[in-house]
């Protein structure tokens, strides 16, 4: 197996990990023509199929301007991977790398049975694929990551749906002494992902889709909806969700902030389009009747959710994602608390077709997603952990690191399949 | 016939020619018409040629006496050997039945102590009633995703050993095939069904050892109920 780390040197550049020394005079990031020349066309003249989207194709003065963006801690790491290659682009705030690998059979399915072996809880594959993981996707760039604390990864495609919090540091000699003693990538690191480093970097200056006048504060701070559902339905009753929502309520309430719940049958859609434009954080607890692998978009459920209609686009208490996409929001975190809400739709080469994504275009920051099945008591649960470390005054992705490092440090929920679905995606 | 039932008088005789000039004359043409008659005739020839010989019957002679000294190919020590192996066989076994006494006793009196085989066969048994965690605190529990509710067993079932174990579930999806795997307490697949599009699946619990097994059903590869089922 070849392994060919290719730095694209250009003036100054020691390494990502190591400012430059034009950098730390001039105090700006750095972006050269030979980065591109080297790299991304050479593989475009040979029909290479890549988004366009992705940083391998970006003008200096985009990449510029992502790296602008970037903290001294972080780093973009860009998965861009075709039948037959993967290449990870590094771009830290003073520099860039590619590392580029043959990708055959044996790739995609190891691949493949790490997202099996994840979702269907197989503790006894489980560890040894994380570990598998990691020598695929971290241990090529390791040597770049020493002093950041922050990963923004843009998974592509390809990779979209795998939890990069869940691989493990394959330190030779370590036991495999249970889930709970593990070194998982979340306790190095803060992880965040994004469809397109170019769009993360817009995101910035931009409020909403349409850059409309929506500069106005939220009216509230918390608006959440939990239709907990009855048999009636045709959908499992989620009870745990109302007091995942009243628990959260209260909390809001202790800091002093705004907050409104809407639960059982309550929470229409209804009013959720009434009070989601003006909320700071929206949150959905509830069922994702989503099904993008048979080709189905669906959404998710309110209470006035009809099983009838499920077919229809315009499906009454579903909220789709066409309706999604033409709200106009000005929330800093929308939470999609339900079953595999940040999974998507492959679409073409640019990447997925999902729920953060049309709340993303809708205006919203940040998307608190799930990847695959969450459980309605571990999910309240998780959820109510992380706003309680969120409202202490943290990060999303640092109180999200620390919810999930909380249920590692027990053996009960030390399982990935437990913790590992929720991700943040956004800034 | 009469000949040959005397060939071997007969050759014995011709050997020591002590044969009379009719018999020599019959047995001649009769050696010469027979060639395993020859073949015989030779071979006595050559066994008292060795039997003769003074120099081999001396060695054959002084081996035999080696060997009657050293005790070697005597047969006479095997029936005491044997008579020592049975009550050998016997102590120990009259061994093990009085300390099994007091052991079972002292089991029964203390529960924990002692390494009988009645312990053994307990720990072993114990053992496989050892539940995993982290699959424990997933029996029961819910998702929010996909609408499928399973009937039949309960979360937590108790069956003895034989009994079919009855899965009945219905989906609001109708083509989602369901695959039940079951594993034992070490973590380790015991059965797994092949995608199965139906609505009820009966499981054989006749091979199963005494123990605590989880079943996991599962569609689209995505784990939707977990739960558990002790086999008495």
């Amino acid at each position: 197996m070849t392994r060919k780390l290719i730095h694209v040197v250009f003036s100054g550049f020691i390494s990502l990990s190591c400012i430059s020394e034009t950098g730390a005079q001039t105090g700006k990031p750095i972006a050269n023509r030979q980065f591109l020349d080297n790299l991304a066309y050479p593989y475009m003249n040979n029909s290479f199929d890549i988004s366009s989207e992705s940083l391998l194709v970006q003008n200096p003065e985009d990449i510029c301007l992502i790296q602008a963006k970037l903290q001294k801690n972080e780093i973009i790491l860009e998965y861009v991977i075709t039948d037959t290659l993967m290449i990870i682009v590094c771009v830290s705030r003073y520099g860039k790398c590619c590392y580029r690998k043959q990708v055959d059979a044996h790739f995609w399915k190891t691949l493949k049975e790490y997202r099996k072996e994840l979702k269907v809880a197989d503790i006894e594959n489980l560890i040894s694929a994380c570990k598998k993981m990691y020598n695929m996707f971290i241990s090529p760039v390791k040597n770049i990551l020493d002093r950041k604390t922050r990963l923004i990864i843009i998974p592509g495609r390809d990779l979209s749906g795998i939890p990069f919090e869940s691989f493990i540091v394959d330190e030779s000699g370590q036991a495999n002494n249970g889930f709970s003693c593990q070194h998982y990538l979340i306790l190095d690191f803060e992880i965040t992902y994004h469809y397109s480093a170019k769009y993360w970097a817009w995101s910035f200056s931009v409020t909403s889709a349409y850059r409309t006048n929506i500069q106005e504060e939220p009216e509230l701070d918390f608006a959440g909806f939990s239709p907990v559902f009855y048999s009636s339905h045709k959908v499992n009753p989620l009870p745990s969700s109302r007091d995942e929502l009243k628990t959260i309520v209260s909390m809001f309430g202790r800091k002093g902030l705004s907050a409104r719940i809407a639960v059982g049958e309550q929470s229409k859609k209804t009013l959720f389009l009434e009070l989601a434009c003006n909320s700071r954080v929206i949150h959905l607890a509830t069922h994702n009747s989503s099904n993008f692998s048979k080709g189905e978009l669906g959404g998710v459920l309110f209470w006035d959710y009809d099983p009838s209609s499920r077919q229809n686009v315009f499906s009454k208490g579903i909220l789709t994602l066409n309706e999604i996409c033409n709200l106009r929001l000005k929330a800093d975190l929308v939470v999609l608390n339900a079953c595999a809400s940040g999974f998507g739709k492959k679409v073409g080469r640019s990447g997925l077709c999902s729920l953060p994504l049309g709340f993303l275009y809708a205006g919203a920051k940040n998307i608190l997603a799930t990847l695959w099945n969450v459980t309605d008591g571990h999910a309240g649960k998780f959820m109510v952990s992380f706003y309680r470390k969120w409202l202490s005054g943290k990060t999303y992705s640092k109180a999200l690191r620390e919810a999930k490092l909380d249920m590692i440090s027990h053996r009960e929920t030390a399982l990935p399949t437990l913790w590992a679905p929720y991700v943040l995606i956004g800034q | 016939m009469k000949e040959t039932e005397n060939l071997s008088e007969w050759i014995e005789r011709f050997q020591l020619n002590e044969l009379d000039q009719n018999e020599q004359i019959r047995f001649l043409s009769l050696l010469e018409r027979n060639p395993l008659l020859r073949r015989e005739v030779e071979l006595d020839k050559e066994l008292n040629t060795i039997l003769s010989d003074e120099n081999l019957l001396q060695l054959s002679e002084k081996f035999f006496l080696i060997r009657d000294r050293t005790g070697h190919g005597r047969n006479k020590w095997i029936p005491v050997l044997i008579a020592a192996s049975i009550i050998f066989l016997l102590t120990i076994g009259i061994l093990i039945l009085v300390t099994e006494k007091g052991l079972v006793k002292k089991f029964n009196d203390q529960p924990v102590a002692g390494k009988s085989s009645e312990k053994n066969k307990g720990d072993y048994l114990s053992a496989n009633f050892i539940p995993i965690p982290e699959f424990e605190i997933l029996i029961g529990s819910t998702t929010r995703g996909p609408s499928f509710n399973l009937k039949m067993p309960q979360s937590r079932t108790i069956i003895s050993r034989g009994t079919d174990l009855v899965f009945e579930w219905t989906s609001a999806e109708i083509q989602n095939q369901v695959k039940i795997e079951l594993f034992n307490n070490k973590g380790k697949k015991v059965f797994e069904s092949l995608p199965y599009p139906g609505n009820r699946f009966t499981l054989s619990t006749t091979f199963f050892n005494p123990g605590i097994y989880y079943w996991k059903i599962i569609i689209d590869e995505e784990l939707i109920s977990l739960g558990c089922m002790k086999v008495l």
